[in-house]
């Protein structure tokens, strides 16, 4: 080859990287936030794991709604991603950590509930394009009716050809059991949301007798309480004997299921110090299963998060629709 | 072979392919973007066909079905990208060559409609990369035609009619999407192949133009079968490799699925176009004409008519003093158009 | 004779000539004006006008720019589709009301209202106007288009072309 030849190539090898360079996608909004997934090798076994080190933080500011009108919170993101799985990790400021969720209180005479609820986050995918989710976020799947305020507000797609995959953190319901509801969202209907459970079981059972005057079950004996003193459906017995019980006790009154099937996919590893949560949910990219997004980290996705702080589902702080992408 | 041409009844037309003769340097490492732009060409129009069978054109199925082509469908991102890199490279590839073309003066008689039919392929690009950017349906591509669309429709007296002619109506919508997509796929490339036959009809007859210095290698010639065409296999190989694995490697962007009611999303141009772009932002309201209409249309005037404005014999550049210093500052405004441009777009705070 | 067998053959050679011509033009009008016309008459159409109801005009806060979304349904080709958007309102007194369209004079973006500094603002390329849209800074030359407006059973209708 000659002078000429690789001077040739070399202008080739130019045109080519010009052609990169000037074809890609540099023309993106601005608005909108990315959470970019760090491919690491072996995934995070816990919140101190040095895989998260390798995901950039990205402080993803959330708006509250209703209750929370005028006030802003913000939620550190990360997410990293194995061969075969994807972790987030969420780290928000929160002084009071809320796992009440209405527990029985005994004052020597009666049991009552608890004042209290408990709290959340939620995390809503596209497992089926849901129009203008991409650029609205979870307005679009919020529906309140005309002159109904927002406690009546639906929460659901428009066409039963639009799937969203829902994760949803319960302090007091989901995470003791080491889990956050699997959940997905479908059209919504006259009577209720679009709401529903992934396929499987799970969810909580509620602890009270038939006429609902006081808890039915306690830990059996030999069992520990779960994280935030939570009593298992697992390690719970029948209440044989209500004399046992002092002024001042408390018993859960929603028990977390051990999920199974689908609703189990998503596992979670949390902690509540500092005046915060930090939480971590984790998932396999593909789980197999029509109820769940399926990551391919080719891929970009859209999703949008919610927290509650002690709250019902009106009240809540609500993030602006994000980008998640993987790095090579 | 023989007995295979025997069969197919083609050895009158092998004998003919046979015998026919190229010059030496029809591609050589020194003359190759032609050639070039045909193997870019080949690979458009292979991925661009086969994007087909994947896509329907309507909004919202369009972009879901880009997205299914894109991620669900073996090789659909390497399909993408090649197409994707492909015209970007075409393009630059397409400018150097007629760079060259103007620096050795092949335009120049006898080969002026040799020019002429290279410029009206220039010419064409612009329409087929307007036609294919709405085809995904995604933010970018629909704000992008949001944004054309308003330049073109504010050419006076036609501007409006144009617009409705483009888009069949006056909406972005179903009926836009399905026009841009025919003309896309059928009758822009249909007239690209008619100018390029023509380009390639004027090149056999009038031949390609003699090097600057002399160096009396202009009588050889080698033959067009098998030696040319094996330099061209050759020339498509490294290019197919090249561009498969970068779409590999960095897939074709996709952006948000089109939202038309979205109001904060802001389109940039793209680098071919910031320079057009930016001349319409310099001449504002009642002057918007000398940008969009006046100064690109007499630029093509001057590029069509070149051959035979400058119709002297001399061909070295520094005998063509006033038209080479002419296409210098044309070249400088024009670049530092797109610089200020890409600072307004790219660098600067939109806030 | 031979020169007159030239000639001959030349205007037989003229003959054959307009005589393919003349079907040529012929094949082309045939074919090609109803082509034509079935791929331009789109664009003949006149642009279509529509009276866009926004409630009740006494719920506009005088003093204020607010602004109005709507939604009704345009025919697109074969397709219906809902066609979204919104208009700025300016509200003086009761009854004085001005309809900017939120369509940015440069090049089609949508305007937004900032309250903190009284402009609207396209965030494309940074065009301002002020309260009465009238083109302060940036590209835009031409005020932001008032929007024909009347008041029907209290109501207010917006006249929207599309």
């Amino acid at each position: 080859m000659s002078r000429k030849a690789i001077l040739s190539i070399i202008i080739c090898l130019m045109l080519f990287g010009s052609g990169i360079f000037i074809g890609a996608d540099k023309v993106s909004a601005a608005a909108k936030q990315t959470v970019t997934a760090a491919k690491v090798k072996s995934a995070p076994t816990g919140l101190a794991d040095p895989a998260w080190q390798k995901a950039k933080a990205v402080e993803v500011p959330f708006e509250g709604k209703e209750k929370f009108a005028g006030q802003k919170t913000a939620v550190t993101t990360k997410a990293v991603y194995t061969g075969d799985g994807i972790y987030f990790k969420f780290d928000w400021k929160d002084p009071t950590k809320s796992v009440t969720k209405g527990a029985w209180k005994f004052d020597g005479q009666k049991w009552s509930h608890q004042k209290g609820n408990e709290d959340r986050i939620s995390l809503l995918f596209e497992i089926e394009r849901i129009d203008k989710f991409a650029t609205k976020g979870c307005a679009v799947v919020c529906h309140v009716p005309a002159g109904k305020t927002a406690k009546d507000g639906k929460f659901g797609t428009t066409s039963p050809a639009e799937k969203g995959d829902l994760w949803h953190w319960k302090a007091a319901r989901s995470d003791p059991a080491g889990f956050a509801d699997d959940t997905w969202l479908t059209q919504i209907s006259e009577e209720k949301g679009g709401r529903k459970s992934d396929a499987g079981k799970g969810g909580d059972q509620k602890n009270m007798t038939a006429d609902k005057s006081k808890p039915m079950y306690m830990p059996a004996p030999g069992k520990k309480l779960a994280a935030g003193n939570v009593l298992l459906v697992a390690h719970a017995v029948e209440i044989k004997d209500y004399t046992g019980f002092k002024a001042g006790d408390t018993v859960t009154y929603r028990m977390p299921k051990m999920p199974v099937g689908s609703r189990a996919d998503i596992k979670a590893i949390s902690r509540h110090t500092d005046g915060g949560w930090s939480v971590i949910l984790f998932r396999k990219l593909d789980t197999g299963h029509d109820d769940d997004v399926a990551f391919n980290p080719r891929k970009k996705y859209n999703f949008a998060m919610a927290l509650f702080d002690d709250s019902g589902d009106e009240d809540s702080y609500d993030s602006e629709v994000l980008t998640l992408q993987f790095s090579r | 072979m023989d007995t295979l041409s025997e069969m197919l009844a083609l050895g009158d037309i092998m004998a003919r392919v046979k015998a026919l003769r190229v010059p030496a340097d029809a591609l050589t490492w020194h003359r190759f973007s032609g050639s070039l732009l045909l193997v870019l060409l080949v690979l458009l129009f292979l991925s661009g066909a086969f994007m087909a069978f994947y896509y329907s054109p309507a909004p919202g199925a369009a972009y879901d079905s880009v997205d299914y082509a894109l991620y669900s469908v073996p090789f659909g991102d390497v399909i993408k990208g090649v197409h994707h890199y492909g015209w970007n490279i075409f393009l630059i590839v397409l400018g150097l060559h007629l760079v060259r073309a103007f620096i050795v003066a092949a335009y120049k008689s006898p080969r002026q409609l040799i020019w002429v039919s290279g410029v009206l392929t220039l010419l064409l690009i612009p329409a087929l990369i307007i036609t294919g950017d709405l085809l995904p349906w995604d933010q970018n591509g629909f704000w992008t035609t949001q944004v054309r669309i308003s330049i073109i429709a504010s050419v006076p007296l036609v501007g409006d009619f144009m617009v409705r002619l483009i888009q069949g109506g006056p909406l972005t919508g179903i009926v836009a999407l399905t026009r841009f997509y025919v003309l896309h796929i059928l009758f822009l490339p249909a007239l690209l192949i008619i100018l390029i036959v023509i380009h390639f009809h004027f090149l056999k007859t009038r031949g390609l133009s003699e090097p600057l210095f002399k160096k009396g290698s202009q009588s050889k010639t080698i033959s067009f079968f098998p030696q040319l065409i094996n330099r061209w296999l050759l020339l498509f190989l490294a290019v197919t490799l090249v561009l498969g694995v970068l779409s590999w490697y960095w897939p074709a962007p996709l952006g948000d699925p089109a939202d038309p009611t979205d109001s904060t999303f802001v389109p940039r141009p793209e680098w071919w176009v910031l320079s057009l772009n930016q001349l319409v932002t310099i001449f504002k309201g009642s002057l918007t004409v000398i940008g969009s209409v006046i100064i690109p249309g007499g630029l093509v005037v001057l590029l069509l008519a070149l051959p035979f404005l400058d119709t002297s014999p001399d061909r070295h550049p520094a005998r063509r003093k006033k038209v080479v210093l002419t296409a210098i500052v044309v070249a400088i405004i024009l670049l530092g158009l797109s610089v200020m441009g890409y600072n307004e777009h790219f660098n600067g705070n939109v806030s | 004779m031979k020169r007159n067998g030239k000639a001959e053959s030349i205007s037989s050679d003229r003959r054959a000539f307009i005589k393919t011509a003349a079907l040529c033009g012929g094949a082309i009008s045939l074919a090609g004006i109803p082509l034509a016309g079935y791929f331009i008459s789109p664009a003949l159409k006149k642009g279509t006008g529509k009276w866009v109801d926004f409630g009740v005009a006494e719920d506009l806060t005088p003093g204020s720019i607010e602004m109005l979304s709507y939604e009704f349904m345009v025919k697109d080709g074969w397709q219906v589709l809902p066609q979204r958007g919104f208009v700025w309102a300016k509200t003086e007194a009761a009854g004085n009301i001005q309809i900017f369209s939120s369509t940015c004079t440069h090049l089609a973006c949508n305007v937004i209202w900032r309250e903190d500094e009284k402009i609207f603002e396209c965030p494309c390329h940074s065009g301002r106007f002020d309260i009465n849209g009238r083109p302060l800074a940036g590209p835009p030359t031409r005020p932001l288009s008032v929007l024909e407006h009347k008041i029907e059973d209290e109501n207010l209708l917006v006249y929207l072309t599309f």
